[in-house]
């Protein structure tokens, strides 16, 4: 048994080996919701999400009343045809379900916009392409807006969890977490992130040993991660909202993402500032 | 409460560009552990006779973790043995360079009450590090994983950053690393004292010092909540905006008869500044109490100097409550006499009236309570 929450892949053999365990399930069918529920039940895990990767339109997506019964991270690739989706709205914004879409598509950001101002929990994939300033305007608006809708994350994550004095990562929301989450695969070997996992760069050749992570180097290496950017003196060691990425984008071919995180720390600020005042719906 | 810098080690595995105890004492002396019986039983001594006096042991060096835990544990022992009614009246901090502490040390820091490290450190390559090239990559690689064993276990830390001229060519870059590296800002920056032709490459005047802090002063203050304790951003806007005097050893005026060095043949002085310097000596504890070592006569001359500056170069100053002159080991080192202002006023002033002022749009009134 582990303190960390395991990302698995929906395996009946491998559901049945973690018993009483903290999972996140994987799948890529969104029909298999109502049956993962019922397999992480019979198994006796603590099913904390699941992690839906459907890709396609969101409109296309089938959403049930199973849904309910756990959060669902979904991501889709587009929102898709409004007129589709619009009939599905009152549902999916009644569920524990936050969709997930990239910057890969210039409109998502927009979409992400239109999806939470219509009550659904968002999150922005943050990948290359990224066009920062309207990832700034959308942050804005998350933060400061005062209508009530749907979370955008990591916005919101950071508005929730940031404390000066802490370093804070938002790596949880795309289940990038090593502290707190491990990815698995179906031969029960685990790695660190779920990039890791597909290059097959595992730290553990079996669940049977997550005793012995903390005496891993590379896990170490990872948690502490954060110091290599000051001991290279990196660009990121000097950025000013290097407190709220920890480096995240250094080396993905990024720039604009230091006065991105720069801005979005003090709109994190303001927020947290004006909920303390109670000015905030 | 009284200070005792305890320099139980003057050697350092470290060779920083601009720091004087490796330089000046070669020899690397550790205190042996009769001498530390000795500081203990003149402590005890003290305490029992001032029942209102608390003392502060600031382990310094050289690199006090060089002496291993086994000696933090001698400490212990003998603290418990011989102060054992007193010892709640004395407390413990550490300056260390990090590179040496690991697990070992945990426990016996805990029982001491310490709950917090200061250290130091340097973005800038070669100025802090071993052996003749400073191998800044080895020093930086060891004080982060100390500084792994101390977020592991829970202690705080702070850190002194020196500036220097190479500081001066990007502040606020430096700036932001040292808030990334102590996300509160627990940190102060110090100007370098350099005190001999060979390194005055690195020397800053006190003019570029101001300059610095303004650069550096107009983000903090716009960001003050996010890293609030750097110095000396955080004791002057407490000393002028919130009127609760806040000040170090340095601009208190108030060291005269609270300090002690130790040195680790048992020898004292004023600071770890005066003992480089051979002035300011105050015998040896195996000879003196260390109540009479804190009313040795010589001190009067630091006391004397805060009757006559006011009188004399610092009349009319507004900012004299905020400095009182500086540190009289700044006069010394330029005057070789105790009776001036420090040149670091000049730094203070020109900050405050250049930028602390401007940026707060606050000015220090020194007859306002």
């Amino acid at each position: 048994m582990t303190s960390h929450a395991l990302v698995v892949p929906h395996d009946q053999d491998l559901l049945r080996r973690l018993k009483g365990q903290t999972v996140v399930v994987r799948t890529d069918d969104p029909a298999s919701v109502a049956t993962i529920l019922t397999d992480t039940d019979r198994h006796d895990l603590r099913l904390r999400g699941i992690w839906l990767k459907a890709g396609g339109a969101l409109a296309n997506v089938e959403v049930d009343e199973s849904w309910r019964r756990c959060r669902v991270a979904l991501e889709v690739d587009v929102m898709g045809s409004y007129r589709v989706l619009r009939r599905r709205l009152g549902l999916l914004s009644g569920l524990r379900t936050r969709v997930y879409l990239s910057t890969r598509e210039p409109e998502n950001v927009t979409n992400v916009r239109v999806l939470a101002s219509l009550g659904v929990a968002c999150a922005v994939v943050i990948e290359q392409p990224v066009d920062w300033d309207a990832l700034a305007d959308l942050a804005t608006y998350a933060l400061l807006g005062l209508r009530s809708r749907g979370s955008i994350e990591p916005m919101h994550y950071l508005a929730r969890n940031y404390v000066a004095r802490h370093r804070t990562d938002f790596g949880a929301i795309y289940f990038d977490d090593p502290k707190n989450l491990l990815h698995v695969d179906d031969q029960g070997r685990v790695a660190l992130s779920h990039r890791e996992l597909l290059r097959g760069d595992v730290v553990l050749q079996s669940v049977d040993e997550l005793s012995g992570l903390e005496c891993v180097e590379a896990y170490q290496e990872r948690i502490y991660g954060w110091q290599r950017h000051f001991l290279d003196a990196d660009a990121c060691a000097c950025c000013p909202g290097w407190r709220i990425c920890l480096g995240r984008y250094l080396g993905s071919g990024s720039s604009g993402c230091a006065s991105f995180f720069e801005e979005l720390l003090d709109l994190v600020e303001q927020y947290q500032a004006r909920r303390g005042q109670g000015r905030l719906g | 409460m009284t200070t005792i810098i305890l320099k139980a080690t003057e050697a350092c595995n470290s060779n920083c560009y601009y720091c004087d105890v490796v330089r000046k004492q070669g020899s690397g002396r550790s205190m042996p552990l009769e001498v530390l019986e000795t500081v203990y039983r003149r402590v005890d001594e003290h305490l029992r006779s001032s029942p209102e006096d608390r003392i502060s042991l600031l382990w310094h060096g050289g690199e006090p973790l060089l002496l291993g835990p086994e000696y933090f544990r001698a400490a212990l022992q003998l603290q418990r043995r011989l102060c054992a009614d007193t010892q709640s009246r004395i407390s413990h901090d550490v300056q260390t360079n990090l590179t040496l502490f690991d697990e070992s040390f945990v426990d016996v820091f805990r029982e001491l009450g310490i709950t917090a490290l200061g250290t130091s450190y340097d973005p800038e390559p070669h100025m802090r590090g071993p052996g003749r090239a400073r191998d800044s990559t080895r020093y930086n690689e060891g004080f982060m994983r100390g500084l792994r064993v101390l977020e592991r276990h829970g202690f705080a830390w702070g850190m002194i950053y020196v500036v220097t001229q190479r500081s001066l060519r990007q502040p606020l870059e430096t700036f932001h690393f040292l808030t990334n590296l102590s996300l509160e800002g627990a940190f102060n920056l110090n100007a370098v004292l350099i005190y001999d032709q060979q390194r005055k490459d690195v020397a800053i005047t006190a003019e570029q010092f101001a300059d610095f802090l303004g650069t550096l002063f107009e983000v903090w203050w716009k960001h003050r909540d996010r890293f609030p304790a750097v110095e000396p951003f955080r004791a002057l806007r407490e000393s002028i905006i919130d009127r609760r005097l806040s000040l170090g050893c340095v601009d208190s005026g108030q060291c005269t008869y609270h300090h002690v060095n130790v040195a680790p043949d048992g020898s004292t002085s004023q600071c770890g500044r005066a003992a480089d310097w051979n002035i300011l000596s105050y015998g040896n504890l195996a000879d003196r109490s260390l109540t009479d070592v804190l009313r040795d006569p010589e001190r009067e001359q630091l006391e004397r100097r805060q009757q006559v500056l006011p009188q004399g170069e610092c009349a009319g100053c507004r900012f004299w409550k905020l400095c009182h002159g500086g540190c009289p080991l700044d006069a010394y080192s330029q005057h070789r006499d105790f009776l001036h202002k420090s040149e670091w006023c000049e730094a203070k002033r020109g900050f405050i009236e250049r930028y602390f002022e401007p940026v707060t749009g606050v000015r220090f009134d020194p007859d306002q309570d």
